[in-house]
């Protein structure tokens, strides 16, 4: 793919030798002369300077993060260090470090096995985990950038309630989920094989080195595949008909891609169809791209051939039929 | 640019310094918008028009954050103004460049300003200004697909014009990019 309109966008990249040699010929007619005080003074009698000295400055709002504090206890879970509190759902005890516990603090690097209960988990101060039953979470990272649980199997409904994005992730076998503000459901088993079901919001799935991130907005689910590249995000309304045609795409790649194109048809479908045109190369994603055209034509009359020499313009056309597709889901009767 | 509602506030209470970094922040991009339709040897004395013109007016922009847009469309005025009735001159003696470059540098001028409005304002505010395009993007008040897209179109009609018939091959290899982050 081309990548050749990064220079001329924001000079990264590989230098596109046309652009520079313009860029060249043309800068000595850049501008660069002062401010013409003395034809302000004559045009300001309606305006005179105060001569105020300093300039007002905004200051954006600031998200403090919190490390949720610590009590001090001789259980491994019972405080000290940074960590995310927790509590058992109903009756019953969860695991912490291997300890039975009701309620504590999970520490990073600590484990938390639920076994037959159910634990809610505090997410410092941006959302909440609610752990379902035989689920196995490790605390990776608390930090101020990125706060970082692994799901080694079971289920995890997560509420994300900061506007900060990519401050909570949720690794697994299968996939990275990286939240991006929203409320979802995620399920693996003990291979990473899963689901990851947005309700509100949107998630990235990130399964380096295996191909690039895929986008699950709210209304939709993305299969985790351990080991392989990221599913094909699907909308919760697709027929089962497409659905299975995404799975097969999924499992045997380009032959099965003819199946999925000819089937797609809604904006639902168009959320899939973008998804390989996003994800994928060569063949697979002209074909995909060209089925969009149709079923979702890109903004501004972009052409597939345009979207296809910039990435850029990819994503741009990637972002309008997710905006489309929140829209159908918003509106489509159940 | 977050702070730009504030120094407008400010500029519009008569801070000076407020308005002397408004202008320096803006005045390529007031250049550019100008050079687009008026002769070189015009177009700094233009821009100084267009700035008096802003102070004066600014109690009358309802929203600070518009300012750019608000800025750049004083200057098409004016620049329209200042062109109306004028007879085309010769550019060439007033281009600060060496004379072996300067017909070049007309002519890609001339060509850049037979380009549609959108394309040829883009850009100029590039290859002229060295405006990058997400400084553009941010400074017009165009969404930054909007610049890309004209930018991407705009350069592919210069070249067809200039001449230039290949664009340059960069490696097919998948450089994998974030996943589109959008909220």
């Amino acid at each position: 793919m081309k990548e050749s309109d990064d220079y001329l966008w924001d000079r990264s990249g590989t230098p596109d030798p046309e652009v520079e040699r313009l860029e060249k010929l043309l800068a000595p007619l850049a501008f660069d002369a002062p401010l013409d005080e003395l034809r302000l003074r004559r045009k300001r009698s309606r305006a005179p300077w105060i001569g105020l000295a300093g300039v007002i400055v905004a200051v954006a709002a600031l998200i403090a993060l919190w490390v949720w504090p610590t009590r001090r206890g001789d259980s491994p879970c019972g405080g000290g260090v940074a960590g995310f509190a927790f509590s058992t759902i109903g009756d019953g005890q969860v695991a912490c470090q291997e300890h039975a516990a009701a309620r504590g603090v999970l520490p990073v690097g600590g484990t938390l096995d639920t076994g037959t209960a159910e634990a809610e988990l505090t997410i410092a101060d941006i959302g909440s985990a609610r752990l379902g039953p035989q689920t196995r979470v490790r605390l990776d990272v608390v930090s101020a950038k990125r706060h970082q649980l692994y799901l080694e199997r079971g289920r995890l409904h997560a509420l994300i309630t900061t506007s900060v994005p990519e401050l909570f992730a949720v690794d697994s076998a299968g996939a990275n989920v990286v939240d991006l503000g929203c409320e979802y459901d995620l399920e693996v088993d003990e291979r990473g094989a899963g689901i990851v079901r947005v309700k509100t919001g949107i998630v990235r799935l990130e399964t380096e080195p295996h191909g690039i991130p895929v986008v699950t907005p709210a209304g939709a689910h993305t299969r985790l595949l351990p080991g392989r590249r990221s599913g094909i995000a699907i909308g919760n309304r697709a027929t089962g008909e497409f659905a299975a045609a995404i799975h097969a795409y999924e499992d045997r790649g380009s032959p099965a891609l003819a199946r999925v194109l000819e089937l797609a048809t809604s904006a639902s479908d168009a959320l899939s169809v973008a998804t390989i045109g996003w994800t994928r190369s060569g063949d697979d994603q002209r074909r995909a791209l060209d089925r969009l055209a149709v079923i979702s034509p890109a903004p501004q009359q972009l052409t597939v051939d345009e979207a296809l020499a910039d990435r850029v313009l990819l994503e741009m056309w990637y972002d309008e039929v997710r905006d489309r597709f929140r829209e159908y889901s918003r509106t489509a009767s159940p | 640019m977050d702070e730009l509602p504030a120094l407008v506030i400010a500029a519009r209470r008569g801070d000076r310094a407020a308005f002397g970094e408004l202008y320096r922040r803006f005045s390529r991009a007031v250049h550019g918008v100008v050079l687009a339709r008026v002769r070189y040897a015009d177009a700094g004395d233009v821009v100084q028009d267009v700035f008096a013109i802003a102070l004066e007016r600014l109690p009358q922009l309802g929203e600070p954050a518009a300012f750019g847009g608000w800025l750049l469309a004083i200057a098409r005025n004016r620049s329209i103004d200042h062109v109306r009735g004028k007879k085309p001159t010769d550019e060439l003696p007033e281009l600060p460049v060496e004379a072996s470059r300067a017909t070049e540098v007309r002519q890609v001028l001339a060509v850049l300003r037979e380009l549609p409005d959108a394309y040829q304002e883009t850009l100029i505010l590039r290859l002229v200004e060295g405006l990058s395009g997400p400084e553009i993007a941010e400074q017009t008040g165009l969404s930054a697909g909007s610049v890309r897209v004209n930018l991407h179109r705009g350069m592919k009609l210069l070249r067809e014009r200039l001449g230039i018939t290949a664009e340059p091959e960069s490696d097919d290899r998948e450089t994998p990019v974030g996943g589109g982050v959008a909220r």
